[in-house]
């Protein structure tokens, strides 16, 4: 399983993503940069944004959120084409069948492909958005591996990729077709995002409550230093369902590639 | 045995792909012949579990194809039609990871490539090889870790004549030198009989005969010989046979006797030939006597 997966990597990674990716981040933090450049900049120390200092913070706050809200349609297109190419290009180029012919179990294709795909997407995501917060000096946020923004990033982006990845391998595993899986894959991801704001596996309702739920948490003062607390259990509530609708889409994608799934 | 196959079929719906495929396959090289369609290909994808039977059962080594495929393909090597390799790696990179899944040394990897004659492209992107050197990596990848069996769909369907000959000649020095054991599965019967000492006929999803491409001869063809005389009528009416345009085809054997009493009499032999059934003839002729 070891040796498909770096070989998923492998093939993934010579497909220009992270140039697609970087290209799409320099537009956007260069712009903002640019733009609200004396506003990133204002060095207040704080650890909470609408608390304290809430012109500034709520600008803050909308300008991060409203940047990861623009960056789920690349998600998704990114989620759409990686896996039209790990499941449906290959099934249409007969890589599949090659690769099936060697002494390679199913399962762990599968769960190899997936986990290669949802890896290079999550890992590109989560280092472009720390970069983010680096280059826009969001130091009253204090970028630590715990800080905060990191966690309530690594969460959101981690359940956002989950579901797109789950919709994604569903479709191409199904469809069994490129432009079909493609087209349909970010088709799908799209129009439930949009379209489905009020239900609570869509992304756009999920991601800004937890969001909310990370900004908007409790403040003490210990010793003169503000101490920030996490609400962690209302978080795991937020992302209960989005999470179990992701894995309920897998595994019925799994058992019907590792079952019933031919390679024609 | 290494290969046996009892009543397979397989339905796409309501179209019969197979309908109850029967052989066995010794040691040696096997020809599965048949026309575009015939189930040549449906029957591969279930030997290798790519697809499941509607009915039946195959197995190699005495190991049943849909439960242990996983076991069957450490010792099998194999080579699908049309097959493309992913083109941004290099013929290395690639080699190195089949090697890796069938857990073999990677040194074999330089011999390989070297016994199919792409050692000098190994560190170029398979993306920029020819069709021809496309398909020697693919020969080289399904015969890595000396396999006991290769499994080759087409395998010469898009090379030239000269790199049909010498792809055939790989197959063969194999077969000699390892003992590696290939079943061919082609439409192309004029090169199988460069190479194969016995075939599978195949029409309609079902075997019509296997065996012995020698034993098959005698039992379906008959060597036969073609006579240009100056009196072609005289010959027929104290021989036999037909005449086909100038010349007079006869399907036995004891005529020369007769024919040389004939030649005292003073009809002139122009030109006397035995011809050999090949076995496109042999294809043809099991064809006809299924029907």
């Amino acid at each position: 399983m070891r040796e498909i997966m770096k070989w998923e990597l492998k093939n993934l990674l010579k497909f220009p993503i992270l140039e697609i990716i970087i290209v799409f981040a320099v537009f956007q933090i260069g712009f903002i940069r640019i733009i609200f450049g004396s506003f990133c900049t204002i060095q207040n120390g704080m650890l909470t944004i609408s608390s304290f200092h809430s012109q500034i913070g709520q600008f803050v706050y909308r300008t991060v959120t409203d940047n990861f809200v623009n960056s789920r349609t690349i998600i998704y297109l990114l989620a759409s084409l990686l896996f039209t190419i790990s499941f449906a290009y290959e099934l249409d180029t007969n890589l599949t069948k090659i690769y099936m012919s060697y002494p390679v179990k199913r399962r762990d294709y599968f769960v190899s492909k997936f986990a290669g795909c949802f890896a290079v997407i999550f890992l590109t995501f989560l280092f472009v958005g720390i970069g983010f917060a680096v280059f826009m000096d969001l130091d009253y946020i204090t970028v630590t591996a715990l800080s905060p923004f990191i966690l309530a990033y690594a969460l959101t982006l981690a359940v956002l990729i989950l579901f797109a990845s789950s919709v994604a391998t569903a479709i191409a595993v199904f469809s069994k077709n490129t432009s079909l899986s493609f087209i349909g894959s970010f088709f799908v991801l799209h129009t439930f995002d949009s379209m489905a704001a009020k239900i609570k596996i869509a992304p756009s309702s999920f991601l800004r409550e937890i969001w909310e739920i990370f900004f908007t948490g409790t403040t003490s003062v210990k010793n003169g230093e503000i101490i920030y607390h996490i609400p962690y259990l209302d978080a795991l509530k937020t992302i209960y369902f989005p999470v179990i609708a992701s894995i309920t889409l897998f595994l019925i994608s799994f058992i019907y590639y590792t079952r019933y799934f031919e390679v024609k | 045995m290494l290969l046996e196959v009892r009543e397979l079929m397989k339905f796409y719906g309501e179209t019969e792909a197979l309908r109850g495929i029967d052989f066995t396959m010794e040691e040696g090289i096997y020809g599965l012949i048949g026309p575009n369609g015939a189930g040549k290909s449906t029957t591969i994808k279930i030997l290798l579990d790519l697809i499941k039977p509607s009915y039946g059962e195959a197995y190699i080594f005495g190991m049943n194809c849909q439960e242990k495929s996983y076991e069957i393909k450490k010792r099998i090597g194999v080579l699908h039609e049309n097959s493309r390799f992913p083109g941004r790696v290099t013929g290395r990179e690639f080699l190195e990871y089949v090697g890796k899944l069938k857990n073999i040394d990677l040194r074999d990897i330089e011999r390989k490539a070297e016994d199919v004659g792409i050692e000098k492209a190994l560190d170029r992107k398979i993306g920029e090889y020819s069709a021809g050197m496309s398909q020697r990596l693919g020969l080289a990848q399904a015969l890595l870790g000396d396999p006991e069996l290769v499994i080759l769909d087409e395998p010469t369907s898009n090379l030239d004549p000269l790199g049909r000959i010498e792809f055939l000649e790989i197959i063969k020095k194999f077969h000699r030198e390892n003992g590696t054991n290939f079943l061919v599965c082609t439409h192309i019967l004029s090169e199988l009989e460069r190479v194969c000492d016995s075939v599978i006929v195949i029409n309609d999803g079902v075997v019509l005969d296997y065996g012995k491409i020698d034993k098959m001869m005698e039992k379906y063809c008959k060597v036969y010989y073609r006579i240009k005389s100056s009196d072609n009528e005289k010959i027929v009416e104290r021989i036999g046979g037909e005449i086909k345009g100038d010349y007079i085809y006869i399907y036995r054997k004891d005529f020369h006797e007769r024919l040389m009493e004939i030649i005292r009499e003073g009809v002139i032999l122009y030109g006397l030939e035995e011809i050999r059934p090949d076995l496109e003839y042999l294809f043809k002729r099991v064809m006809e006597e299924s029907k």
